[in-house]
């Protein structure tokens, strides 16, 4: 029993390791894209031989390569958290409902002509909490935080969602129709340094708070009779996780739609490869998380011939295949 | 004996159904206290109202002469474990994570733990003799290993008063006796106080200092194994033919279920 007294030593080991990760794969990123390809190019560029790539470079791939990071972590997260407040890991912002909740209310600001930041957050935000609220009190009735139901009450609130944004975007009819179709999709391409910097005030303080929530995390998973006998204020600390793990969802669905199965995967990978223990997979789900964006990112940005893919498009056609993997291997 | 839990008129309602009628009773220091009655009898909910995990609708009770709601959830928690009846866990921890996660009261908002809780739960595994199985996921144990597992996590917490839900129910009969010889080193080595509900009524027998009969949410007997364990009360509260001698350890009443054959 020697992996004792070091857990300070492992968060902060681990979390380097998933950081120059994401410093690599950042660099990757903004070291290719559409217009291109090929690394001699960059160099030149970066040793100041040729200013128009250098500009693309500072004014285009650096403020999305560094949304793309923020997005990445931020669903990585939400994944992770609502995989331990549900104590099932299966579970996802995504399949509760709560980001297709947030991409109505985004849509609905877009529509009534709200600029992103803090209009079309704020919309996204609302629509995110009521579907939570709608989803607690389906899934009510004996214990507010019974496990299947709150799960299957979200899996049918998050049908209606996707019923209702059907429904606002075939009532659209002018020129608005094509960027919200492209936004719900997953959409990286509209952004730039001040964007960036609201997103990272808005994000990275929820990044700290589940980090001081990570042991308690671990607690809750082991049921909530078990993790109240041991000291923890299950409703309280479970209800402030939701609304902090919502919040930030909705901020990156109001910048960048609805990008699935990353909250999925990434939670998935880094437990087969690190454990469950949440004080070490929070700040990786956010580093690797970041990580994988950036590359799902950078795919969608050179894979297409011509122009580019939505990134919601890649994360989906790598996430499923690696997730049915991930869970095969891990049933043996 | 000084009491450890004190139960005052505590009544507990469920959606306008009496769960608990009237309770009061008193569990002396270092006591293993035996509670035994019928399905849906209420001993759950009575033992979830002593770890705190439910508020009764009325009545008062004190754990360690102090009333429960002057403590808040931490402390509570530094004085008093619970072991549930089953608590499956569906995420890969070691059974050295989860048993360390026992010191959590005791430790800061991050749980990082020093020497000496370390060594806490080193004993707690060997005490219930989960020491081999440290780096074993804990969904790939039996139910006899997982039940010592969680058993040692509770140990590990150091309560004063240790709460089990039916330990033995889901074991075979040598982890039974294991289980229950453990409570019983528990009491003696430690003098923690072991309040336990069983289906067994010869187990309660054979270990208990004390046995509370609990029917249709109200206490139908309550004192040492030979007062409560007689013909008439088990017969009134499980209704069912029984008969009741001593065992041949002496000293304590041994149980005999009468099949419906052997009735004249």
């Amino acid at each position: 029993m020697k992996t004792a007294n070091n857990i300070w030593l492992r968060i902060s080991g681990i979390a380097i390791i998933t950081l120059i990760t994401l410093i690599f794969t950042m660099v990757m990123g903004v070291s290719m894209g559409s217009s291109q390809k090929d690394l001699y190019a960059f160099v030149n560029a970066v040793r100041g031989n040729d200013p128009t790539l250098l500009s693309i470079i500072w004014q285009i791939r650096f403020p999305r390569v560094l949304l793309a990071a923020f997005v990445g972590a931020t669903l990585s997260l939400g994944g992770l958290v609502f995989q331990a407040l549900l104590r099932n890991p299966l579970a996802e912002p995504y399949i509760l409902g709560i980001s297709g909740g947030a991409a109505i209310g985004g849509i609905i600001g877009i529509l009534i002509n709200l600029s992103r930041f803090p209009g079309v957050c704020a919309t996204a935000f609302i629509g995110s909490m009521a579907t939570l609220a709608l989803v607690f009190i389906f899934s009510s009735g004996q214990t507010a935080l019974a496990k299947d139901s709150l799960l299957l009450s979200g899996v049918i609130l998050n049908a209606f969602c996707a019923a209702v944004i059907m429904f606002l975007v075939s009532i659209v009819q002018d020129s608005r129709l094509h960027s919200i179709i492209f936004w719900l999709m997953g959409d990286l391409s509209h952004t730039d340094l001040k964007h960036v910097g609201y997103i990272s005030i808005l994000l990275i303080p929820c990044f700290l708070y589940i980090f001081t929530m990570s042991h308690p995390m671990n607690l809750l998973l082991m049921g909530k009779d078990l993790a109240h006998s041991m000291g923890i204020r299950v409703k309280a600390t479970s209800i402030t996780l939701l609304i902090v793990s919502s919040f930030m969802i909705s901020v990156t669905v109001s910048y960048c739609g609805l990008i699935g199965f990353v909250g999925l995967v990434m939670p998935h990978l880094l437990r087969m490869l690190l454990g469950s223990d949440h004080r070490i997979l929070v700040p990786s789900c956010v580093f690797a998380g970041g990580a994988y964006m950036v590359l799902c990112d950078l795919l969608a940005r050179t894979l297409a011939k011509s122009g580019e893919m939505s990134v919601g498009v890649i994360t989906a056609m790598i996430g499923a295949p690696l997730f049915i993997y991930l869970l095969k291997r891990s049933r043996t | 004996m000084i009491p450890v839990v004190c139960f005052e008129n505590v009544c507990h309602q469920y959606d306008k159904n009496d769960i608990l009628k009237n309770i009061s009773f008193n569990v002396p220091q270092g006591s293993f206290f035996i509670i035994i009655g019928p399905n849906g009898s209420g001993k759950t909910t009575l033992l979830k109202i002593i770890a705190g995990l439910e508020k009764p609708t009325s009545g008062t009770i004190s754990i360690l002469n102090q009333i429960v709601n002057k403590y808040s959830i931490k402390e509570l928690a530094k004085v008093l474990a619970y072991v549930p009846q089953t608590s499956p866990v569906d995420f890969p921890f070691s059974v050295l994570d989860i048993v360390r996660m026992g010191r959590s009261p005791h430790l800061g908002l991050f749980g990082d733990e020093n020497n000496d809780d370390i060594k806490i739960a080193e004993q707690a595994m060997i005490f219930t003799h989960t020491d081999h199985l440290a780096n074993r996921k804990i969904n790939q144990l039996s139910g006899g290993e997982c039940q010592r597992v969680s058993i040692a996590r509770a140990i590990c917490q150091e309560p004063q008063i240790l709460l089990l839900d039916e330990p033995t129910a889901a074991l075979d009969l040598g982890h039974q006796t294991r289980v229950m010889d453990l409570m019983e080193k528990l009491k003696t080595e430690r003098g923690m106080t072991i309040i336990m509900i069983s289906h067994d009524v010869n187990l309660a027998a054979l270990y208990g200092d004390n046995v509370l009969v609990l029917k249709d949410g109200e206490i139908i007997a309550q004192g040492t194994p030979n007062d409560v364990m007689t013909y008439e009360t088990l017969e009134a509260a499980y209704q069912c033919v029984v008969l009741v001698d001593e065992s041949p350890l002496g000293k304590h009443p041994r149980i005999t279920l009468v099949p419906e054959k052997y009735r004249t």
